[in-house]
């Protein structure tokens, strides 16, 4: 199966050049489509010092449909929905602007790449990104105070 | 009933054929008998009418009913001796029309009684209203108990008709102009009556109304119909319209997001395969490797020997130039191309054309000098053949890179129904709304609907919203058809129902929403067939 073999890949690469601040893998030996995600938040930003767990899966069609990637701990932030889904909206995530040649730890970088700095643009939380836009402090205090919460 | 007119005429009843009750009778020459036509409503007048179970017209010999001999109703100056009485008809199972004057109401009795033991079509009364007591009423206005309809008839006609009555109560040879009438042909001997025909019209006025709402409910099965076809006709050109420009490569059909199109194996099989050869450097920009290799067992699927459009003295030059160590294609390729879609404009690539790819975008595995066999799409892409040929087949017509279709131009892949037309014109009309718009509201971020909603009118609006509603139409019954499919597919799409849904983008929303309510109720499908295009 061409899903499995490319996974298997990119793993091994992934293994071999890891990204930093960010440690992934598959969350049992038997299902490489469930992998575990722990991001450490970049220094520069509100969510510092938290460490953040997600879950990224990825379809059977992989890689020609795109991976979802959701935070299981809770996150202040613009383009995470504030559920109990925690689904994180990415642009390459959207399967009409996802390509194939889109590799996992590309997806990875960019997740961590927004908390640094959220896309307001493209945000599920509207209430949020217009906080983030107009009241920066504010939204800045919140993210802190949801870090200091949930992500230690 | 009412009558509207009454006739009388003079028929002949030969005499040899007396009898024969259901014989038509032909009637006396008028200008030597006569004939009388009243047909002004001032004339006469319905006095009792029954229902029409007897049709529409009665029609009998004219003769006066039977009265005592001593009754003083016998006016002889009314009714004359000789007039046509029961035993001067020819026959007895003849129908009959009564006639009588309005003496008084116990001759009136009188009279009907008798009528009523006769085979009567009608009764007729005659007098001058004056000179009676009732008007024109026979029977003072009691309870009506006879079975066929009376009608009055004016006296100054009534009179003179009961005299001709009395002069056609024989053998031809009593009437008048018995001369001329034996030498037109008349055989005398034969019998002179005069028949009456009384047209009536219904009373009653139902059968117009009904008559009315028979029209109506006809023009409005006509209108119907009439603009069913019409609009059918518009669809239909529509469809073929929309036939041509994507047969022209007008239309984007992946833009217009229905559905699945995939590439058929026929066309798969047309796109070149060849080995791949690695780019060496830029040192020979424009010569493009021969590849005049045999093409190895694995693309024996592929009867077209690979491509060598260039001259093999070539070949010497290029084969030459990459190091010994071919296997490694990545240390051939000089220029370190990303895996992403960027076209380098000195870089000669396989075969001279298309972009520079060192590893199949699908598996990440490196495609090795002299050795891989590649697919290249039409965009100049190319891949592993067992990577990119099921996907094609079976999940898009689009590269994976650029998202250009692989369909040739022309090709149409899918049954264009109406609502594909009816999305693709509203698309084009946002798009073009779109482009007028987006001048002036340049920093307006994405989207040519809102775009265009800001600046279109109130119709438009409700077009593009229409248009929306469509568009999840065309989402559900995708999905839903999908999802009845096959049940991988439905657990893929339940799965992404879950992802998705709550990233909370409109489009997403909307494809979810729609799932629910796909199932379009049964009058609508009808609706639909009958005026198409109409929403």
């Amino acid at each position: 199966m061409s899903a499995i073999k490319r996974i298997g890949r990119e793993l091994k690469e992934f293994n071999d050049n890891p990204l930093p601040n960010i440690s992934a893998g598959p969350a049992s030996e038997d299902d490489l489509f469930k992998w575990n995600v722990i991001l450490t938040a970049p220094p520069g930003s509100p969510y510092t010092g938290g460490i953040f767990t997600l879950r990224l899966e990825l379809p059977q069609e992989y890689p020609f449909k795109p991976p979802t990637l959701s935070f299981t701990t809770k996150i202040y932030h613009p383009n995470v929905s504030n559920d109990d889904k925690g689904s994180m909206c990415l642009g390459i995530l959207r399967s009409d602007s996802w390509k194939p040649s889109c590799k996992i730890s590309q997806v990875l970088e960019m997740a961590a790449g927004l908390l640094k700095e959220p896309n307001v643009d493209d945000a599920v939380e509207t209430g949020i990104a217009e906080e983030y836009k107009n009241n920066y402090e504010q939204f800045a205090k919140t993210a802190r105070e949801w870090t200091r919460k949930h992500a230690k | 009933m009412s009558a509207t007119s009454f006739n009388f005429s003079v028929i002949v009843i030969p005499s040899s054929r007396y009898g024969d009750p259901n014989l038509e009778f032909p009637t006396l020459n008028q200008t030597l008998s006569f004939a009388l036509e009243i047909s002004s409503p001032n004339d006469f007048d319905t006095l009792y009418s029954q229902d029409g179970s007897r049709g529409n017209t009665f029609k009998g010999l004219l003769y006066v009913p039977d009265i005592p001999p001593d009754s003083p109703c016998d006016t002889p100056a009314i009714v004359p001796r000789n007039v046509t009485r029961k035993e001067d008809l020819p026959m007895d199972d003849l129908k009959l029309i009564a006639y009588a004057p309005l003496i008084t109401p116990q001759c009136s009795r009188v009279y009907m009684d008798s009528a009523e033991n006769d085979n009567v079509a009608a009764f007729i009364f005659f007098g001058v209203p004056q000179n009676y007591s009732n008007g024109t009423d026979p029977i003072n206005d009691e309870s009506y108990q006879y079975e066929y309809p009376v009608y009055y008839l004016d006296g100054a006609i009534g009179q003179p008709l009961m005299n001709k009555l009395a002069e056609y109560s024989g053998n031809m040879s009593e009437v008048p102009n018995e001369a001329s009438l034996q030498t037109a042909g008349y055989d005398l001997r034969d019998f002179a009556r005069i028949y009456a025909v009384i047209s009536t019209r219904s009373t009653n006025p139902m059968p117009g109304l009904w008559l009315f709402l028979l029209v109506v409910v006809a023009v409005l099965l006509f209108i119907i119909g009439a603009s069913s076809l019409l609009m059918h006709l518009c669809q239909f050109h529509y469809r073929r319209s929309l036939r041509r420009r994507i047969a022209n490569g007008e239309v984007d059909l992946e833009g217009l997001g229905i559905g699945r199109i995939t590439v058929p194996r026929e066309f798969l099989a047309k796109f070149p395969m060849y080995v791949y050869i690695a780019e060496t450097s830029t040192q020979e920009p424009r010569a493009p490797p021969a590849a005049s290799l045999p093409p190895p067992a694995s693309g024996s699927s592929e009867p077209k020997p690979p491509v060598t459009e260039t001259p093999s003295s070539e070949q010497p030059s290029s084969g030459q130039s990459p190091p010994p160590t071919t296997t490694d294609a990545t240390t051939t390729a000089a220029t370190v191309t990303p895996t992403r879609t960027t076209p380098i404009a000195v870089a000669p690539t396989h075969l001279g054309r298309g972009y520079s790819q060192t590893t199949c975008p699908i598996c990440l595995e490196d495609f090795i000098h002299q050795e891989t066999t590649v697919r290249e799409l039409p965009c100049l892409h190319v891949f592993h053949p067992e990577c990119i040929d099921p996907y094609l087949e079976s999940q898009s017509s689009l590269c994976v890179l650029c998202k250009q279709s692989c369909l040739p131009k022309g090709y149409v892949p899918i049954r264009l129904t109406n609502a594909i037309v009816r999305r693709e014109r509203l698309m084009r009309r946002v798009r073009a709304r779109s482009r007028i718009a987006s001048t002036a509201h340049d920093r307006q971020r994405d989207g040519a609907v809102e775009m265009a909603e800001s600046g279109g009118g109130a119709l438009f609006r409700w077009r593009v919203r229409r248009l929306r509603r469509q568009e999840q139409d065309l989402m559900g019954r995708e999905a839903l058809s999908r999802a009845s499919l096959r049940m991988s597919e439905a657990a893929a799409f339940e799965y992404r129902r879950g992802g998705v849904a709550a990233l909370g983008h409109g489009r997403s929303h909307r494809g979810v929403e729609v799932v629910e309510d796909a199932v379009r109720p049964r009058w609508r499908e009808t609706m639909d067939r009958i005026f198409p295009g109409f929403r």
